[in-house]
């Protein structure tokens, strides 16, 4: 006690009302993880017996196959763009990009309709051979490998962007030094290149394993049974919450695993490059090889963004029996209201904590800023779970005090509203807006504020001459991204939606699940499209930090 | 030795070195001298094999590196490169940064190795390290045990106090002669600093716009400059055209130092103060440097006036007061 009582002392009292906003974005963590205090759930003995090790299983061959497959793409494509010259390098170096647009769920429907036995793929076989059904032998894509290789095609920027700029960034010196030391180029590339690009290839693989672990649609539609379908099923199959929020919290430890390992391989080492040196300059590949490359490069963007695209545009445009009618653009509507709002107080709010954190720099504050960041590495389903629990209890109180001291009967106030939902998108998505704000703040150094006030500037005046100017990249680009975030959300907009409110992500996953692919085609475009627009922005931003 | 003989070299059409040569002995030390720009590390980096050069041959040992028909390739070459950077592995602990170049050796002898290059560069308590632990010499020293670790005939090293305290570098630079001059290994240094390169080298390649204006000793490229260039970008001092001078300058002079059409170099060490002087200035500027004044004086006669400078140990002078001085012609040099 005497130990926080001396922490909080030095507090500034404006700081109060955030730590209690922080506070108060915790509870759904914290509502999780304390259901492992409450002894085990009624239906934990059978879950136990009967799926547990099963989700235990999935979940991990998923996080290795996954794992496996973005490093392996990821890591090849990054080396090759970044140091060599070949055909097209120049487009791929950006289209390489465009399959984080697609969420997995949607790559996953599209690929079904594709690789179905009444999809194009099959049909053709069947027609050319005259072959019937179970005569040939195909792939089912809708198992644990398929759901692999869907994340693996849209996952895999994450390490390629990573590796790529480290790649690019490592001094040429370095590659200079393995030659003059005795390296040929392929052992200069596992044993300079890689170990130094580690760092940030694990960062970038961890982004991916997370995106896994979250991945509800995806799992869902193909029947896989890990642990975020699991809580769904706990929840909603057997209306155990104690139950979905135990599944939840064993997710949330191997989600902290995760972040762990991505600690540690930040903290032993972000090598950092000495800014004089010249980064590495590329070399060209030999005709032949060069050709393969622009071959396998041209195959990553084909089966990860056009092929899945163009089959989009296809249903939307002409299979589609709903096409773009009023029920679409309704639910265009709902989803930008909801993104609009998630955004603005998003970045508000963040804007709010990371000044606070600069002009009245202080340890607790800071851990509970850093820590309330940690939302993004949670996945939907985990929050929808943590949420639920203690607005539920809210909303009984609530009801009880007006029942028991007036004849008033307020019912359930929050439970299913959108309030809920936007605080939920906040949890999660907070870290988004606060890391683009804060690096955007670090690069205004103290030394314009002091210039500021030297040449005559009340800091309220330097915030709106000074800091907002400089912020506005950082700002817009925190909105951007919480936007798009919230609009392709899905697990946790399925669960805490306002009864009838549909949004595009929901919508394309109910119709899908309904096997109506081509009716959900344009929610699911719309969302591509608009997925688009911070990728671009990611692309035009690195381009410009390199001129 | 090593022979580089005629490199040419360009960057995208824009020449970076024309026919640049030079000899450098078994066991000589040498700096390449010259501001920046003027095509030193390209003309290093190519001696490593870094760059390719379109015309000319390196020679080192007797084994050919580089020629119009064959480039040996970097790896293959066994010549240690000290970058200004250092370009240190961060991966890689102090000790597995030295040892790099061993892989093929036993264990035994890598360590006895790593032992005796940690001993040469003084970082014993060190190895388990990693470099973003050390401050700048230490990396420094790192470099350099690292690039003598495979014994090359030949170390290289590209402005390597480049990124230490300016303070430092004279002595570091004198120091590191030593330590290269024990492991009797031919050393090439790449800087733009005069006190260094004169710490350091045996013979010293003043280079300018790619070429090699002059390869000598220090003290000859500081008193017998070979070319205009080298004159006024060494040491102090003024350079004239004889037709130029004052007669009372001219009178004083010996015969060898006057001949037609040809520039007369004169340092500050070739004046000197003295009541029967025949030569009378008056001072126009002066500079305190501690140990003497440099005193900027105008000499005046028929053509039109001439500065030239020269050092005041004893008593302080006065701005425009006027002084008679004498002239050391030993100090004089002529460049025709």
């Amino acid at each position: 006690m005497k130990f926080a009582s001396k922490w909080l002392q030095g507090l500034p009292w404006h700081l109060w009302p955030l730590l209690l906003i922080i506070a108060i974005l915790l509870t759904p963590i914290i509502a999780v993880l304390s259901s492992f205090f409450q002894g085990a759930a009624p239906s934990w003995p059978h879950l136990a017996e009967t799926v547990l090790w099963q989700y235990t299983l999935n979940s991990i061959y998923l996080v290795l196959g996954v794992g496996f497959g973005v490093l392996a793409l990821g890591v090849s494509s990054a080396w090759f763009v970044a140091r060599f010259e070949f055909f097209g390098r120049r487009q791929f170096e950006w289209l390489l990009l465009l399959p984080l647009s697609m969420p997995a769920y949607i790559i996953a429907y599209t690929y079904t309709g594709i690789l179905d036995f009444s999809g194009p793929v099959q049909s053709f076989i069947r027609q050319t051979f005259s072959v019937g059904y179970g005569d040939y032998y195909f792939p089912e894509i809708r198992s644990i490998g398929g759901a692999i290789i869907m994340m693996s095609l849209v996952l895999y920027p994450y390490v390629y962007l990573l590796a790529r700029t480290s790649f690019k960034n490592q001094s040429q010196s370095l590659a200079d030094a393995g030659k003059t030391l005795g390296l040929s180029p392929w052992q200069s590339f596992y044993r300079i290149a890689l170990p130094v690009a580690r760092p940030a290839i694990i960062a970038g693989t961890v982004l991916a394993l997370m995106e896994t672990l979250a991945d509800y649609g995806t799992v869902q539609y193909f029947g896989v049974n890990v642990f975020s379908t699991g809580i769904f099923r706990a929840w909603f199959g057997l209306d155990d919450a104690l139950a979905a929020r135990q599944l939840a919290s064993v997710l949330l430890f191997m989600v902290f695993a995760l972040l762990l390992l991505e600690r540690l391989a930040k903290s032993k080492a972000s090598y950092s490059v000495s800014g004089t040196s010249k980064s590495s300059s590329r070399r060209t590949l030999t005709p032949v090889i060069g050709a393969l490359v622009s071959l396998g490069c041209g195959l990553l963007l084909f089966f990860g963004f056009l092929l899945p695209f163009i089959q989009l545009l296809y249903w939307a445009l002409f299979e589609s029996t709903k096409g773009f009618d009023q029920e679409y653009w309704q639910l265009l509507g709902n989803s930008l209201k909801l993104a609009g709002i998630t955004s603005f107080l998003t970045v508000l709010l963040a804007l709010l904590l990371s000044y606070s954190q600069r002009l009245w720099p202080s340890k607790l504050f800071s851990g509970g800023v850093f820590i309330a960041g940690l939302g993004y590495a949670i996945p939907g389903t985990i929050i929808a779970v943590g949420v639920m629990a203690p607005f539920s209890w809210l909303d009984h109180a609530i009801h009880d005090f007006f029942e028991n001291y007036s004849d008033i009967n307020t019912g359930l106030l929050l439970s299913g509203t959108l309030f809920i939902l936007v605080f939920a998108y906040m949890v999660r998505f907070l870290a988004v807006a606060l890391g683009n704000i804060q690096s955007g703040l670090l690069n205004i150094h103290e030394s314009l504020d002091d210039a500021a006030k030297s040449l005559g500037y009340s800091p309220w005046q330097s915030i709106t001459r000074i800091h907002l100017p400089l912020l506005r990249p950082s700002l817009i680009s925190a909105a951007l991204l919480v936007f798009v975030d919230t609009l392709k959300e899905l697990p946790a907009t399925l669960v805490l939606r306002p009864f009838n409110f549909n949004t595009l992500a929901v919508k394309s996953f109910e119709l899908a699940n309904d096997e109506q692919l081509a009716n959900a085609a344009p929610s699911v475009i719309t969302i591509v499209l608009i997925g688009l627009i911070p990728v671009i922005l990611l692309n035009t931003f690195m381009q410009r930090r390199q001129n | 030795m090593l022979n580089v003989t005629d490199i040419c070299l360009q960057f995208a059409d824009t020449p970076v070195l024309k026919e640049a040569s030079f000899t450098l002995e078994h066991q000589q030390v040498a700096c390449l001298l010259g501001e920046s720009g003027c095509g030193k590390t390209t003309l290093l980096r190519a001696i490593a094999g870094l760059e390719k050069p379109s015309s000319g041959s390196i020679t080192l040992a007797d084994n050919t590196l580089s020629d119009t028909h064959s480039f040996l390739p970097t790896e293959q070459r066994g010549i240690g490169f000290v970058f200004q950077d250092y370009a240190l592995f961060p991966h890689l602990t102090v000790a597995d940064n030295i040892c790099f170049s061993l892989r093929n050796q036993s264990k035994q002898q890598r360590l006895q190795v790593l032992e005796e290059m940690a001993a040469l560069v003084e970082l014993e308590d060190q190895l388990h390290k990693f470099p973003e632990q050390l401050s700048g010499g230490q990396q420094q020293r790192v470099a350099i045990a690292r690039a003598l670790a495979n014994k090359p005939k030949l170390l290289l090293l590209d402005e390597p106090f480049s990124h230490l305290d300016v303070y430092l570098r004279e002595s570091l630079a004198h120091e590191l002669r030593q330590l290269i001059k024990q492991q009797g290994v031919m050393a090439l240094m790449v800087t733009h600093d005069q006190q260094e390169a004169f710490a350091f080298s045996d013979k010293i390649g003043v280079m300018h716009q790619g070429r090699i204006e002059q390869w000598g000793s220090a003290e000859d490229i500081y008193q017998k400059p070979a070319t205009d260039y080298t004159a006024q970008f060494i040491g102090e001092g003024g350079l004239f055209n004889i037709e130029q001078l004052p007669d009372s300058l001219l009178q004083t002079l010996p015969e060898h130092l006057k001949q037609p059409g040809s520039k007369l170099l004169l340092r500050p060490e070739s004046f000197y103060i003295s009541d029967s002087g025949a030569i009378s200035a008056t001072i126009t500027q002066l500079r305190f440097r501690g140990a003497y004044q440099l005193v900027y004086a105008t000499i005046a006669g028929s053509t039109e006036p001439l500065t030239v400078c020269f050092r005041n140990h004893g008593p302080s002078l006065a701005l425009n007061s006027c002084i008679e001085l004498g002239i050391n012609s030993q100090s004089c040099h002529c460049i025709s």
